[in-house]
């Protein structure tokens, strides 16, 4: 769809058939002046309309714009000075440029001439070769605009065509953040423990991921991970991630191998199942990650843990403070051979633990300050007789808050649980 | 990228003067660094004093680094401020690479 201006400045072209060829008017009361105008014009190759006064350029002017006009100065019913500051006043959607011809050469005449608008003076009597230069003079100034023109129109073409583009790529990336959605287990209750997550890309899809699940009828497996930096490389990294993360094929998963003896299967311990990821996983290039993955034994309550770069784990008992757990680790993926710390501690009914990524941590205020572990760990502590959905929709309050309306700079993640 | 750097005996001493080692400047440190590696610098020393804030991918540059200095390459931090210090410890990068606290040490340490 061409806009109306673009479509004249076309119309011209094509309607005059080669650019220097220009529609011109010529206005005076005198015919003889029109009549040698008129030739002088036409021998350039313009086409040319003419007009005996003012009132009648004025109708053709708003009939079919022209490009140049001559008009006379003294005329009668509209001079020519009147003429111009009507033509001055609207808005042709294109250049019209007049040349103002008149035996009245005073400096005065010329300053006032100019300043209603006229763009140059033509000095009776008209001698060809003057007649000829302003022309080309005029020529020049149209062309200048058409070409003007051509380019706007051209560059809101690209416009429109860069917008389509940007508006599928939004729609691919939110097909993809919806995707990475359903990678995430609901809110779910798995063998008296239940679990809960908070989940905020920083840029529709996110380099974070987590996960709960039952690893035989009486432990449940969970974890946290963070790829570095965020966006679609991370993403798409962190959905390979939870594909590898999984209790299928059965028996020969990273998490649960296969055994000859009973039960017929082997859990793999937190640290050796994070070490043998850290040597399957080398050579991303700069790319890495961090992570917690841990389980809870309903039947022994027992806990375990292993940490590999990731924030610390915040554990409370109600009516005790809330602390950090665990002594740190190395990412995943950046050097094999690496070991891990496993990390176990005993726990009973109404115990909560919360798996964090940086991106709570380390999110700025419009000051510079960040959220930090301590006051993440004291608002745990603040709201552990809310359940855990209402305490994790009170942090992304409160963290929406804390970035003052802004966008947050980091995914946001969070697995919250509870023993029952 | 606002970098200075001098030559301290065998030790090229790069003091990086940005506050925030983020994503945004990752590959212009890694450029840079680069720069410096390829010229025949080794053994590099890093003085981050004036950074108050690394985050994942600032960590994965340095580690990048450290992975192209290879084994006849090495890489020591120093003047490390408290954020950073936790970063690293929390990371256990101060098992792959000597941190020091100030810069005097790390120098003393390994320019003779």
């Amino acid at each position: 769809m061409k806009s109306a201006a673009a479509a004249t400045a076309l119309y011209r072209k094509e309607e005059t058939g080669n650019e220097k060829k220009m529609r011109v008017l010529v206005v005076d009361d005198s015919p003889v002046q029109r009549a040698l105008l008129t030739s002088l014009l036409r021998s350039r190759g313009h086409e040319v309309d003419v007009a005996c006064d003012g009132v009648q350029a004025w109708e053709m002017v708003l009939e079919r714009p022209p490009s140049i006009i001559f008009a006379d100065w003294m005329m009668p019913k509209m001079n020519g000075l009147e003429l111009v500051r009507k033509i001055r006043a609207r808005d042709f959607g294109q250049y019209v440029y007049v040349i103002l011809c008149t035996g009245r050469g005073s400096h005065a005449d010329l300053i006032e001439g100019m300043r209603s608008g006229s763009d140059d003076f033509l000095a009776k009597p008209i001698k060809a070769d003057e007649l000829s230069v302003r022309v080309s003079a005029g020529e020049r100034v149209i062309q200048l605009e058409n070409r003007l023109r051509e380019e706007k129109w051209r560059l809101e073409e690209a416009n429109k065509s860069l917008s389509l583009a940007y508006e599928t790529m939004r729609a691919d990336l939110e097909s993809a953040a919806e995707m990475q959605r359903t990678l995430l287990p609901p809110p779910a209750r798995i063998h008296d423990m239940q679990f809960e997550w908070l989940f905020c890309p920083a840029k529709v899809v996110a380099g974070d991921i987590l996960s709960f699940f039952p690893l035989n009828e009486h432990t449940a497996g969970f974890y946290q991970v963070d790829v570095s930096g965020h966006g679609i490389p991370a993403a798409m990294f962190s959905v390979l991630l939870s594909k590898l993360l999984t209790t299928t094929p059965i028996g020969n998963s990273l998490l649960k191998t296969a055994a000859p003896t009973p039960p017929g299967y082997l859990i793999t311990p937190p640290h050796k199942a994070i070490a043998e990821l850290n040597q399957r996983l080398q050579g991303n290039g700069d790319m890495y990650f961090t992570m917690v993955y841990g389980m809870l034994d309903v039947k022994s309550g027992r806990l375990s843990f292993s940490q590999a770069g990731h924030p610390h784990p915040i554990y409370v008992r109600r009516g005790d403070p809330a602390v950090t757990l665990g002594d740190g680790g190395f990412p995943v993926g950046i050097m094999p051979d690496m070991e891990y710390d496993l990390t176990e501690l005993e726990v009973r009914s109404g115990d909560r633990l919360f798996l964090t990524s940086d991106g709570i941590t380390e999110c700025m205020n419009p000051d510079g300050e960040q959220f930090g572990m301590q006051r993440l760990t004291l608002f745990i502590e603040d709201h552990c007789d809310d359940s855990l959905k209402t305490l994790l929709a009170a942090l992304q309050q409160d963290l929406h808050d804390w970035v003052g309306g802004n966008d947050f700079q980091d995914d946001l993640s969070m697995v919250a649980m509870e023993v029952l | 990228m606002k970098i200075e750097e001098r030559k301290v005996g065998s030790h090229l001493l790069i003091r990086i003067l940005e506050s925030r080692l983020g994503a945004d400047r990752a590959a212009a440190f890694k450029e840079t660094i680069g720069s410096f590696i390829q010229r025949g610098n080794l053994h590099l020393v890093l003085d981050l004093s004036c950074v108050e804030f690394i985050d994942s991918s600032g960590l994965g540059t340095i580690l990048s680094v450290l992975k192209r200095l290879g084994r006849d390459g090495e890489l020591v931090v120093c003047g490390v401020t408290d954020p950073v210090a936790d970063m690293l410890k929390l990371t256990r990068m101060d098992r792959i690479f000597t941190v020091y606290r100030s810069v005097e040490d790390a120098l003393n340490a390994n320019c003779k």
